[in-house]
């Protein structure tokens, strides 16, 4: 029987050396839905992710990734389970040795070596046809342009069909033509296999376009979390500044040189 | 007729292949049943896509009865009826012209990175901000010190390894006392320099490859550019002022040590009197030739820094690259070291 959540996360504590990252994250993600983390730069967004995928282990709390908890799995056991899910790091993450067709072939011929060579090479034509990127099959990742390299990333982490596919900022640094055809691919896959999809972004179009459900992180804590609509709502103060596209940059001032030189000697 | 199985997944379809190969033999028009397919997978429909691939021109695969969800399932993959050619194979020729053009390439990049240098330390005693004197002592730190140990380890074990050896020549015509001679000479002339150039070749020469490499892939230098300042300048003046200083006191010390190693072998093994030693090594040794292995130091040092920084530089593409360009400079050093050295000796020997 398939477990009703791919995603559970139960008060996740991240470390990096002596500082706490995140502080007892609470997240949830249903079959079939477009989950995604939002926050600032620097909130824990990308460490969540990490966590998620087992590349990080927890300080506290516990990871359960299609049902399987991260900390008690064995390594086969943990296998299995990335074999059903894909993930689109943030940079591509392809390797620059081998041609965009051999990096999408890569877990095919590793995952499932008893495919003929014939089958591998249909199915990445397909993937790579899906990203439209055929013209560029031949060539290595360093010959592709940013959002090709998103793209081809994107075709790799699809070659098995995954159950789950996780985002890392899939439209940062491109341009909103390509961020919105690649959201709109994201989405396709979501309502065509019913593939539970976990974006982290911080763009606001992204996330209008694709969501269904938002975890909002601030600080390394989770602010809201629930359908896009809800939250968007809540009239937290976090939420309402970032939704409304208010920052905090340059608050670390105490007002300006103008309102200072107005007061007269010091703030 | 042929009726394919319930599920259609990747599990499924390694199996089928040879069975589907075997049924249909060299029919040309083929009808398959989906009927009772109701989970397809990427890998299954890759399998129709390879049959309907096989079909001659103008023909289709008939499929019938497909559930709705299989419909669905099917719609979503494109096929791709032409692929794009690979490129085609390059000649002998065209590589080794290539090959030529890059190094063309390469070499005009290094003379200019000569040329910079060499504008940027005359132009720099002139200005006062030509020069980083903090950024230089930092990398005096970096090349200089830390390399100190491992240069005089294998010096000193060199040293004591050509006294080894010689003294089964000089024994048997009862000339142990030139061992002396031997070390000393060899050790301040040629060995010297040369040990400590090959070790900081692969221990500072690759770090500064590396480290310009990464600053090129990830834009730092095309970011210092924007700011208006000029790369060699800010990166790579101070790392060759910090060498030509660093590597003559390196040399000195590994000179000094790979002597010692030699005195020690010398004393112990070969019967020479430490006195005998050190005089007839004062008789031997002129400043002429410590002064030629100070020189040839500082030649090496800035070969080993300027091709590094040359390699780093010229780094395009990711992670790898930074790879290929650290072996390269390490590779290239090393041979230009060698290569310099004997032509040094040359110069020396023929100009007196």
């Amino acid at each position: 029987m398939t477990h009703p959540l791919s995603v559970e996360v139960r008060g996740l504590v991240a470390r990096y050396a002596d500082t706490e990252v995140l502080h007892g994250v609470d997240l949830e993600v249903r079959r079939g839905e477009v989950h995604v983390i939002v926050g600032g730069s620097g909130c824990g967004k990308s460490t969540l992710l990490r966590h998620i995928i087992g590349l990080l282990r927890p300080a506290a709390g516990s990871v359960r990734l299609l049902g399987v908890d991260q900390a008690s799995a064995d390594e086969p056991e943990w296998e299995r389970v990335l074999q059903r899910i894909g993930v689109l790091f943030q940079g591509g993450a392809l390797i620059n040795s081998l041609s965009l067709f051999d990096n999408v072939a890569l877990p095919l011929r590793e995952r499932a070596p008893d495919l003929s060579a014939a089958i591998v090479r249909e199915i990445v034509l397909m993937k790579v046809a899906q990203v439209g990127l055929l013209q560029a099959l031949h060539l290595t990742p360093p010959q592709l342009s940013g959002g090709m390299r998103k793209r081809a990333a994107l075709a790799r982490a699809m070659a098995l069909d995954p159950e789950v596919l996780f985002c890392d900022e899939p439209s940062a640094g491109l341009d909103p033509v390509t961020a919105a055809d690649l959201d709109r691919l994201i989405l396709s896959l979501n309502e065509r296999f019913g593939m539970s999809i976990v974006v982290v972004t911080h763009e606001l179009a992204s996330i209008d376009s694709i969501a269904s459900h938002v975890t909002m992180l601030a600080a390394g804590r989770v602010v809201a979390t629930g359908p896009l609509a809800e939250v968007k709502r809540m009239d937290r103060p976090e939420i309402v500044a970032f939704f409304n596209r208010v920052g905090k940059l340059g608050a670390d001032g105490a007002g300006s040189v103008l309102e200072a030189l107005q007061r007269g000697g010091r703030a | 007729m042929l009726k394919l199985p319930a599920r259609l997944t990747r599990h499924e379809v390694a199996a089928l292949g040879a069975a589907i190969d075997a049924a249909l033999g060299r029919r040309e028009s083929v009808s398959i049943d989906l009927g009772d397919v109701c989970e397809l997978d990427s890998a299954g429909v890759a399998l129709l896509a390879g049959l309907q691939r096989r079909m001659s021109a103008g023909e289709r695969l008939q499929i019938t009865h497909p559930r709705p969800e299989v419909v669905k399932t099917l719609a979503l993959f494109p096929f791709v009826d032409r692929t794009p050619a690979a490129p085609v194979e390059q000649s002998v020729t065209e590589r080794v012209g290539e090959w030529a053009l890059v190094a063309r390439e390469a070499a005009l990049d290094y003379l200019v990175l000569c040329a910079d240098v060499a504008w940027f330390c005359v132009a720099g005693l002139f200005r006062g901000r030509g020069i980083r004197w903090s950024q230089v002592a930092f990398e005096m730190a970096s090349m200089g010190s830390k390399a100190l140990g491992v240069v005089g380890l294998i010096a000193f074990l060199v040293g004591g390894t050509i006294a080894l050896q010689s003294a089964l020549q000089l024994r048997q015509f009862g000339a142990n006392i030139f061992v002396a001679d031997l070390i000393s000479v060899s050790l301040t002339r040629e060995l010297g320099p040369l040990m400590a150039a090959v070790v900081v070749a692969g221990r500072s020469g690759s770090a500064v490859a590396a480290e310009l490499a990464t600053m090129t892939i990830t834009e730092e230098v095309d970011a210092i550019r924007t700011l208006g300042l000029h790369p060699v300048r800010f990166l790579v003046l101070p790392k060759f002022i910090a060498i030509s200083i660093t590597q003559p006191l390196v040399t000195v010390l590994a000179d000094a040590l790979g002597i010692g190693g030699g005195f020690l072998v010398a004393i112990t093994y070969l019967g020479v009197g430490p006195g005998a030693f050190l005089a007839r090594m004062q008789q031997a040794l002129l400043v002429k030739d410590l002064l030629t292995g100070l020189f040839k130091s500082v030649l090496f040092a800035q070969l080993i820094v300027t091709i590094g920084a040359t390699c780093g530089m010229r780094t395009r593409g990711g992670a790898d690259a930074v790879g290929r360009s650290t072996t390269t400079s390490v590779v290239a050093s090393i041979f230009a070291v060698i290569v310099a050295d004997a032509i040094c000796s040359m110069i020396f020997y023929f100009g007196g």
